[in-house]
């Protein structure tokens, strides 16, 4: 469905964000993780068509992105929320995401109507579609957002980082209404945050340094790093060795430390169930000692 | 259709955009104030010459009949003479309208930028638009704008001098002279305006803050109004006006004219014209015009193309 071959994207002469990455991004919700810089939002932004890779190949629903024709038959199945929407302050929000459809194309005003209507309340917006967007708060505005991509039918979903600064509740029901997204079209999402991942994507990459680090299933980065998890107890010093610490825990003697690695032998260890976020620190520590 | 429907969307939203900014539409009301008060500087300053004129001497009814001319011919000419006063006028106000080709690229060179301002062009070409209906969009949504507040300033005008003739000489303007205002509106201003509203929006592109655009803008207009008078300039040395005005001028005749026309035996023009310039001269002016906005076009359009993946 979406096929990307030997991609490579370079800022000016030096700066390579994405470094030959070879991808293949099926239907269901993709999660797309990786540290700040990693080259999440570059991948994005030219799977959205917004930039021209410098190298590679990106097919989408068999168009080619960068040709001209391949490029608007992509963006006119396309819904983007991306990192910062921009909103423009002095429309209200039926005005803005009616101009939205508009530009998606649904020219058809009984079915602009109904579109209209059907988003606005999917996004919990109907008590406010008439408020102009320069009073919205952060989250009513990450629901816009998330409105007008949904615009249009799209048959693929990009959403860049959509839960950095929202609080818990809203962090839960964005997340549930891309799982409910994803039974109708394709989405791929990006994030630093692990946890979207674990809770919404069945498939998914991590993404370091402009290089897929893993590709595979949220389940088989879990049991890559089972027996590396450990926690230790310590009153209060760092434990040694050349584990990752993924959490620490203030005790009422001492602390107790969650890490990832080969057992530390200078305290007593024990194997606990590994999570998603384990599985990532591992793979971060793997690619900074294979760089060393 | 579709790209219709899209380019009609993105323009309805820049008018409504240049009203809630207003800065095109409060240039366009200082522009048509200004050059509305010259059209009426001369016929107001002679109104009281024009008042007393209305009644006829016996002296002047002798004259007036020796030359074979009948007396309910008089408040024609007296009508249309005054009209022929605000016609007049525009030989000498027209040049205030070289006030929008400077101004008015600074108040639309930002429309484009504002959508990086407001952090809407990421979203937007995410839509399925193409860079070329993303700026005849922006355009025509700035220019109805731009069109709407110079149709009101007309009828500003109209109305005015429709109520300044009715209380002193109780004659409304001629036909023949409001006529030559509707050509010269459409014909003179509007390409004018159409001008001066591309030279300030399409540049636009190049910026991506209104700060930054503003005194670029400002140096469009200069450049503008530095092309207009040097490429469209009549044939009179002594009067700043472009051709079409010069061309609508020649052109122009109304009961007083006709009459003096048969008095004096001769052609009467109110230019004092030497050099006649032909519908062809205005024309190839109007295709000078085409050019010069298919190649602005041409060259924004590449610009986002190239910069922007647009």
């Amino acid at each position: 469905m979406i096929s990307i071959i030997q991609l490579t994207k370079t800022y000016g002469k030096k700066v390579q964000a994405l470094r030959g990455v070879d991808l293949e991004i099926g239907s269901g919700m993709f999660g797309l993780v990786g540290p700040n810089g990693a080259g999440k939002t570059t991948l994005m932004r030219i799977l959205a068509g917004l930039l021209r890779p410098t190298a590679g190949k990106v097919s989408i629903f068999g168009n080619n992105i960068t040709t001209g024709k391949g490029k608007l038959a992509v963006k006119s199945v396309l819904g983007y929320l991306p990192q910062e929407l921009g909103l423009y302050p002095d429309l209200t929000a039926f005005e803005f995401l009616e101009y939205v459809a508009l530009l998606k194309g649904v020219t058809d005003k009984k079915e602009r109507q109904k579109q209209l209507v059907e988003i606005i309340e999917l996004a919990g917006l109907t008590g406010d579609a008439k408020h102009r967007l320069r009073t919205f708060s952060g989250g009513m505005k990450r629901r816009v957002g998330i409105a007008q991509a949904l615009l249009g039918n799209p048959q693929l979903l990009i959403v860049d980082e959509p839960t950095s600064g929202l609080d818990p509740e809203e962090r839960v029901r964005l997340r549930n209404l891309l799982a409910e997204m994803a039974g109708r079209c394709t989405v791929l999402l990006s994030t630093h945050i692990v946890e979207d991942i674990s809770q919404s994507c069945n498939d998914m990459a991590v993404l370091h340094q402009g290089r897929v680090l893993f590709r595979g299933s949220p389940r088989e980065l879990i049991e890559a790093v089972r027996g590396k998890v450990w926690t230790v107890a310590t009153k209060g010093e760092q434990p040694d060795g050349g584990a990752g610490i993924v959490s620490t825990m203030q005790l009422q003697d001492g602390v107790q430390y969650r890490l990832v690695g080969e057992r530390v032998d200078s305290h007593p260890a024990m194997p606990v169930e590994p999570s998603l976020e384990d599985g990532y620190i591992w793979l971060m520590q793997q690619s900074r000692l294979d760089q060393a | 259709m579709n790209a219709v429907r899209q380019v009609l969307a993105i323009a309805q939203t820049e008018f409504r955009f240049a009203f809630r900014r207003g800065a095109p539409v409060i240039i366009m009301i200082l522009v048509g104030l200004l050059v509305g008060a010259g059209m009426m500087m001369a016929p107001l300053t002679n109104m009281s010459n024009w008042q007393s004129a209305t009644s006829m001497t016996p002296e002047q009814i002798q004259k007036w009949t020796t030359y074979g001319l009948k007396l309910e011919e008089y408040p024609i000419f007296i009508r249309d003479g005054i009209g022929d006063m605000f016609v007049y006028s525009s030989i000498l106000a027209w040049w205030e309208m070289f006030a929008a080709l400077l101004l008015l690229p600074v108040a639309t060179i930002v429309a484009i930028p504002a959508d990086h301002v407001f952090g809407t062009w990421e979203w937007l070409r995410t839509t399925p638009l193409t860079g070329a209906r993303y700026l005849a969009g922006k355009f025509l949504g700035t220019l109805a704008a731009v069109l709407v507040v110079a149709a009101v300033m007309l009828g500003l005008f109209f109305a005015v001098a429709n109520v300044i003739l009715m209380t002193t000489v109780h004659f409304w303007l001629s036909s023949y002279a409001s006529l030559y205002f509707i050509e010269l509106s459409l014909l003179g201003g509007l390409p004018l305006l159409a001008w001066a509203t591309a030279a300030g929006t399409l540049p636009g592109v190049l910026f991506r803050s209104r700060r930054a655009a503003i005194f670029p803008g400002l140096v469009v207009g200069l450049l503008s109004v530095y092309f207009w008078v040097s490429a469209f300039r009549s044939p009179s040395s002594e009067m700043l006006m472009d051709k079409v005005v010069y061309f609508l001028l020649e052109n122009y005749h109304s009961g007083a004219t006709a009459i003096e026309a048969k008095v004096l035996g001769q052609t009467i023009t109110l230019t004092w014209i030497t050099t006649r310039i032909g519908i062809g001269q205005v024309l190839l002016m109007y295709l000078a015009l085409l050019a010069a906005f298919l190649l602005l076009a041409g060259l924004a359009r590449l610009w986002l193309q190239w910069k922007e993946n647009f």
